[in-house]
C-alpha cells in the first residue's frame, strides 16, 4: 500500500519546477524525470498561458461574433501555441 | 513570451478573444500557398480586409514581407490596432488600449451587447477535443542541455534559456502499439517509431525545422514493456535510441521514460519520456548559424 501511494505521488509531482540538471545527459531510470523537469517550461515560463489563448483565427472570429468582442491575434512564423 | 506574462497585459487581454496563428497561412508568401489558400476565409479576413485598413507603419505593403505581429480587429476584420513584430509590453499595452478605445466606440455605434470572454486555460477546448479524437496528443518541449565548460552557445545565447513547444498526434491505432502485451521488451512498430522520430526529435529550440524524412533515420528503435500495476493503471516502461541525419544536421541519442495505461479509460493517460543526445548542424530556419558544432539537446514528451 505504501508503494502504491508512492507511485501515485511520483506521477503527481511532475511539474514541481525542479530545474537543476542531472550530471549525465544520458537518460537513466534515476534521472529521466529530472531531465524532463529541466527541459519543460517552468511555472515562470508558462505564465503566458494565463491568457486564454485559442490557436486558430476563424474559430476565434466565430466566438468573438457571438460575444460581441474584439479579437487579439498573435501571428508568427510557427504558431506561438506550438505546431511548429 | 515575456510580454504575455506582464500582469497589465494579462488584465487587458480579458477584453479580447485572444488567438494565435501561423502567419504564413494568413498571409501566404510563396506561390504554392497563395494558390492553395486563395479561397481561404482566414486569408481573406486578415490579408484582404484587415490588411487593407492597417496603417503603413504597422503593415509593410510588400507582399513578400512577413506579417508577424500582434493585431486587433473586429470579427468582420475592421481594423482596431496592430503592431508589426510588436513584442515589448509597452508596445502591446499601447496596441490594446488603442484597440479598446476604438472598440468601445463601435459598441455604441453598432449597439453591441458584449459578454464576458470565457477565461479558460490556454488551448483547453482544443486540447480536450484532441484528447477525445486521438490516441495520444503529446506535448513536446525542446531545450539545449548544459554544455561542458561554457554557459553560452556559439551564437551568443545563454544555454538553456530558450525553449520551444509543439504537439505530436498519434491515432488510436498508433497509440495502441505503445501498449505492450507482456513484461518482456517488445519493439514498437516502425510506423510509430518513425513518426515519433521524424516529427518529434527535431531541433526547434530557436526556430523551425521541417520533419525528418524516413530515410534520415540511420538507426534506432523504441521498445516497451509492462511494469507495475497500480490503482491508476499499468505502468509501461519505454526505452529507445536514435540516429537521425540529413545533409545539414544530425541528432542522435537515447530515449527513456514511462507511460500509464488506464484499464478504466482503455487508453494511455500519462506519458513522461525524455530524449537526450547530441545534435550538430542546422536547418534553414532553426537559427543555428554559428552554433553548428556538436552540443547536447533535450526533448521532453509529455501527456498529462
Amino acid at each position: 500500500m505504501v508503494m502504491l501511494r508512492m507511485s501515485l505521488l511520483v506521477w503527481l509531482t511532475v511539474g514541481s519546477g525542479y530545474t537543476a540538471p542531472p550530471n549525465s545527459t544520458e537518460p537513466k531510470s534515476t534521472n529521466y524525470r529530472e531531465w524532463i523537469e529541466y527541459i519543460r517550461p517552468s511555472a515562470d515560463e508558462e505564465k503566458w498561458r494565463a491568457i486564454a489563448w485559442r490557436n486558430k483565427l476563424m474559430p476565434a472570429v466565430e466566438e468573438a461574433k457571438k460575444l460581441d468582442r474584439p479579437i487579439l491575434l498573435w501571428a508568427m512564423n510557427g504558431n506561438p501555441c506550438g505546431e511548429t | 513570451m515575456v510580454v504575455w506574462s506582464d500582469p497589465r497585459v494579462q488584465k487587458l487581454a480579458k477584453e479580447f478573444v485572444c488567438t494565435t496563428e501561423e502567419v504564413d497561412i494568413l498571409f501566404p508568401r510563396n506561390e504554392w500557398l497563395i494558390n492553395h489558400l486563395k479561397n481561404d476565409p482566414a486569408v481573406r479576413l486578415f490579408r484582404d480586409v484587415y490588411g487593407k485598413q492597417a496603417p503603413r507603419q504597422h503593415w509593410d505593403p510588400n507582399p513578400q514581407k512577413t506579417k508577424q505581429g500582434v493585431y486587433a480587429m473586429m470579427p468582420d476584420g475592421t481594423y482596431l490596432s496592430g503592431r508589426f513584430v510588436g513584442t515589448r509590453p509597452n508596445q502591446v499595452l499601447e496596441l490594446m488600449n488603442e484597440a479598446l478605445e476604438k472598440w468601445n466606440r463601435i459598441v455604441r455605434e453598432r449597439n453591441l451587447r458584449p459578454k464576458p470572454v470565457p477565461q479558460t486555460e490556454a488551448l483547453s477546448t482544443w486540447k480536450k477535443n484532441k484528447r477525445e479524437e486521438l490516441g495520444l496528443h503529446i506535448e513536446l518541449h525542446f531545450r539545449d542541455l548544459p554544455r561542458q565548460g561554457t554557459q553560452h552557445t556559439n551564437h551568443g545565447k545563454k544555454v538553456g534559456e530558450h525553449f520551444n513547444t509543439t504537439w505530436l498526434e498519434l491515432s488510436k491505432t498508433e497509440a495502441q502499439s505503445l501498449v505492450p502485451t507482456s513484461t518482456s521488451w517488445q519493439t514498437v512498430p516502425n510506423n510509430v517509431r518513425n513518426k515519433l522520430f521524424t516529427h518529434g526529435l527535431k531541433d526547434i529550440v530557436y526556430g523551425q525545422s521541417p520533419n525528418w524524412k524516413p530515410h534520415d533515420i540511420r538507426a534506432g528503435s523504441i521498445k516497451v514493456r509492462r511494469g507495475k500495476t497500480t490503482r491508476s493503471g499499468t505502468v509501461i516502461e519505454l526505452m529507445g535510441d536514435f540516429d537521425l541525419k540529413d545533409h545539414s544536421h544530425q541528432f542522435s541519442g537515447k530515449m527513456l521514460g514511462k507511460l500509464l495505461w488506464s484499464p478504466k479509460d482503455k487508453r494511455i493517460t500519462r506519458m513522461e519520456v525524455v530524449a537526450t543526445g547530441t545534435r550538430t548542424g542546422g536547418t534553414t530556419f532553426n537559427f543555428r548559424n554559428r552554433d553548428e558544432a556538436a552540443a547536447p539537446l533535450g526533448v521532453s514528451l509529455i501527456v498529462r
